[in-house]
């Protein structure tokens, strides 16, 4: 761990107040949203947000005259966090909001170009994330967001929608200048993780928990599907991992929409005790009926 | 297949440690526009901002009254920023 004092260029007998003067002009010169362009710059403002918390005050300077701060303190007291520049590279939400005007750009950058600020320009690009269910991906749907003008915009999201996928509106992006066409919306689709569904290509997996009895003698249970409770089989004798398929009940693909399956896999769960008279039982039945599974 | 791009207020006062009071302020005054106003979730961009927010605020010692001059500013760099970048990549093409 580097000298804090040495850090903040400050002497041992640095007051408060001179340590959070030298702290703060530091902090000016070196955060990252202010050096955009300087990688370095994170890192630095990071090691001076530390070394401020380790001597900001009396307190503070006595624990850690006294060795008391360990390497999770310092970890935990450095500026965590996303940096606001790293949003802003050709625009953000808030850039998209501000109202500038595109023609006085033109006129201040581009006046040495024929025609000056006269040019015709298209409108900019704005692009727009919206996080949606799974179900909504796979069945399809209905969504509003919000455009940077404070227009909403309805977004019509299609069957079998992939993860990060651009749903494009035109002339809903940016003002254009002079006879510019405004620029086009574009909504990236990102798909929330289901807690219970894993998509595997068209195919959606669910796992589904067995009792003893249920995989021994065969049952009739109820599987979610992203479209609701179906009855499904199951054959008596299924293993643990056996892949049970429910045909049509997965992701829509290909150029005819075709949907996929949704593949249940098996899980043999014993029960949460396991009692005298079943242990029993499987010692006797083992005796007459002895096999190694890891050699099948 | 995992993306997370909005979070609830709870989530980012335990992973930030920013003040709950702080947060709900800085969208009374319209500094922050949560990515989903209705239930009040914020992406990353607003949880970038909320702590650019304080920094200004801590580290800086910027006041309450210049702290919209500054995101105003900021946000004018930017659009400009980003408009320049946009024309020139249009002129490329030409």
């Amino acid at each position: 761990m580097k000298d804090p004092y040495e850090i903040l260029g400050v002497p041992k007998t640095a007051t408060d107040e001179e340590i959070k003067k030298a702290y703060r002009a530091l902090a000016k010169k070196y955060h990252p949203d202010l050096n955009p362009d300087k990688k370095e710059a994170e890192q630095i403002f990071k090691e001076l947000s530390i070394a401020y918390k380790l001597i900001e005050n009396k307190d503070a300077r006595e624990k850690y005259e006294k060795g008391i701060y360990d390497e999770q303190f310092t970890g935990s007291s450095a500026r965590g966090g996303p940096f606001y520049n790293d949003f802003q590279n050709g625009g953000g939400r808030y850039t998209y909001q501000f109202d500038g005007n595109p023609e006085d750009i033109l006129k201040s950058f581009f006046s040495g170009f024929s025609g000056g600020g006269g040019m015709d320009f298209p409108g900019q690009d704005h692009l727009y994330k919206m996080e949606i269910d799974l179900k909504d991906a796979v069945l399809g749907a209905e969504k509003e967001i919000m455009l940077a003008d404070g227009k909403r915009l309805k977004v019509k999201i299609p069957a079998g929608i992939s993860n990060t996928e651009k749903l494009r509106f035109k002339n809903q992006g940016g003002p254009g200048a002079g006879k510019g066409k405004a620029g086009d919306a574009y909504v990236e689709i990102l798909i929330k993780p289901s807690e219970v569904f894993k998509i595997n290509g068209s195919n959606l997996e669910i796992e589904i928990p067995l009792g003893l009895d249920e995989a021994i003698n065969g049952a009739k249970i109820k599987v979610p599907t992203i479209e609701g409770t179906v009855n499904v089989t199951i054959p008596p004798g299924v293993n643990s991992g056996a892949r049970l398929r429910i045909k049509g009940k997965g992701i829509p693909s290909g150029k005819d929409k075709t949907r996929g399956d949704q593949i249940v896999i098996v899980k043999l769960v014993l029960p949460d005790h396991v009692d005298d008279e079943l242990r029993e039982f499987i010692k006797t039945w083992s005796k007459k009926h002895s096999y190694n599974p890891r050699e099948i | 297949m995992t993306c997370k791009i909005t979070h609830e207020i709870t989530e980012i006062i335990e992973i930030y440690q920013v003040d709950e009071y702080f947060i709900c302020d800085c969208i009374e005054r319209e500094w922050i526009t949560p990515a989903d106003k209705q239930k009040k979730l914020l992406d990353e961009e607003d949880i970038a901002r909320i702590l650019l927010i304080r920094d200004l605020k801590e580290d800086f010692g910027v006041n309450d009254e210049a702290v919209p001059v500054i995101l105003h500013l900021i946000d004018q760099l930017n659009w400009s920023r980003a408009q320049i970048k946009h024309y020139i990549e249009f002129l490329e093409k030409q």
